[in-house]
């Protein structure tokens, strides 16, 4: 073996491996890249801990962020609750101190049904609820009403006028006021005045006979016009009784409704001779009508009559 | 003054949990274990990856380290052995003809090599280029004497060689040496 080779070794060998080992610590130092520090620290830390040892730091990042997030939930939650609690049906009433701006929710509105015009319907349970408000005492009302109810079929268009007047007049009555002197008697109404009512009644019953006996051939005679002949002497007597006794809204009310119905079978009787072409007794009719009830409106078709 | 604690106790404290105490191991091991496996492998990627190999099986092994044995040679030998693994699959082991053709121009007369002055830059290159060209256990036993500051008996203990063996592999690796300086 070479000495040369033993010397070398020997250097080699020796303390800081001679001039070869000098040398070679001049070569370039590299040390591993900081990914496998990283690696091989957090593989030694799960193998202890059973997990990776990251920054301590993102734990706490991470807990704080779990409360925030299961506090953001349980307010939300609680939040939808108290929503639906106030938007639940209240089965109490609201209480004064409710938000009146506030609708109830679950209240169903209903709103007015607006039409262009009332129906036929709600023109009677207009006129109806009219009457009733003013409605006289029981025992006028049950008598005027089989006359309400007679009459409100039978009201034709001429006649609505007329009728119309004859309710303020009853209206009028109601309150106590004296609409005619002709249509009603107040208590202190005079003896003279109430002989020419006498003497009107009278004439209104002869008037109904005469007539009578021509409608009997006509088959439009109204029921009206009948009732009127069979309740003249009952009304007659009403009359004269009101006229010594003040005025009660029962009495008037149905002398009033006795009265409309009897104009409107008059009026009724005057076509029908017109109709006929006994226009001489049609005018003496209506002479006789118009002296009766001086406030009648004639409607159009008996006004060229009058002239 | 408190010394340091020994490689040993660090090794023995982290087999107990102790993760700190692997911190300061793996800081005093980490450059030398990386250039050895580097030069060894003479490939960056090769030498990363048997790196965190060779401190993983350390890891898994903390609880069978057995302080009898210097815990550079035992962390060495668990290199060494993924390297000689690599260099079986990758690169055949020089023949002996080879090896005999190298001792016989070491032995060559010192009259018959002349000596040349290089300079130190060019003294590196030829180490560096030396290293490349060397068998792999020449140049593991070198490594290990000049980058781990190991002995014949650590080397002969780390590579599983006998202590005449390694001394034979340390001969042949300053032959090559040589030879690359007067090239």
């Amino acid at each position: 073996m070479s000495t040369r080779n033993d010397r070398d070794l020997d250097d080699l060998l020796g303390e800081d491996s001679g001039r070869v080992g000098a040398l070679y610590r001049k070569l370039s130092r590299s040390d591993p890249p900081r990914r496998l520090d990283r690696n091989v620290i957090a593989e030694a830390s799960r193998a202890v801990h059973g997990r990776p040892r990251g920054p301590r730091w993102l734990l706490g990042v991470g807990a704080a962020a779990g409360v925030l997030l299961a506090a953001g939930i349980a307010w939300r939650v609680n939040h939808d609750m108290n929503q639906q609690r106030e938007a639940a049906p209240m089965s109490v009433p609201a209480s004064p101190a409710a938000n009146v701006d506030a609708p109830a929710p679950n209240v169903i509105r209903v709103e007015p049904r607006e039409s262009a015009e009332p129906t036929p319907m709600q023109q009677d349970e207009a006129k109806f609820s009219e009457r009733a408000d003013a409605k006289p005492e029981r025992n006028s009302a049950t008598v005027a009403k089989p006359h309400q109810e007679a009459a409100a079929p039978r009201v034709t268009p001429g006649a609505a006028p007329i009728l119309r007047k004859a309710e303020q007049a009853k209206q009028k009555l109601d309150r106590g006021f004296v609409a005619d002197p002709a249509e009603t008697q107040s208590a202190s109404a005079t003896e003279d005045d109430n002989a020419k009512l006498r003497e009107r009644r009278r004439d209104a019953p002869a008037a109904t006979p005469q007539t009578a006996a021509p409608m009997r051939d006509n088959e439009a005679e109204s029921s009206a016009a009948a009732q009127l002949r069979a309740d003249e002497p009952s009304a007659s007597a009403a009359d004269s009784a009101s006229m010594t006794e003040p005025v009660g809204a029962g009495r008037a009310a149905a002398k009033t409704m006795t009265t409309l119905d009897a104009v409107a079978a008059e009026i009724e009787r005057i076509r029908q001779l017109l109709g006929n072409g006994r226009r001489d007794e049609a005018r003496a009719a209506l002479h006789r009508l118009r002296e009766q009830n001086p406030d009648l409106v004639l409607p159009d078709d008996l006004r060229d009559l009058a002239r | 003054m408190t010394a340091e604690p020994t490689d040993e106790a660090l090794m023995l404290a982290y087999a107990h949990g102790d993760v700190i105490a692997f911190e300061q191991l793996y800081k005093r091991h980490r450059g030398t274990l990386y250039r050895f496996l580097l030069r060894s492998l003479k490939q960056r990627a090769d030498a990363d990856e048997l790196f965190q190999e060779t401190w993983s099986r350390a890891i898994s092994a903390r609880e069978r380290y057995r302080p009898d044995a210097k815990f550079t040679t035992w962390l060495l030998q668990i290199a060494h052995n993924l390297v000689i693994d690599r260099f079986r699959r990758s690169r055949p082991m020089a023949s002996a003809d080879e090896t005999d053709a190298v001792f016989r121009e070491l032995d060559a007369p010192e009259s018959e090599q002349p000596e040349r002055v290089l300079s130190e830059f060019e003294q590196r290159r030829k180490l560096q280029l030396a290293l490349e060209e060397m068998p792999e256990e020449q140049r593991v036993a070198f490594l290990l004497r000049v980058e781990n500051g190991m002995g014949l008996e650590e080397i002969g203990d780390i590579t599983g060689a006998g202590r005449e063996t390694v001394k034979s592999r340390l001969r042949y690796a300053l032959a090559r040496i040589r030879t690359r300086f007067e090239s």
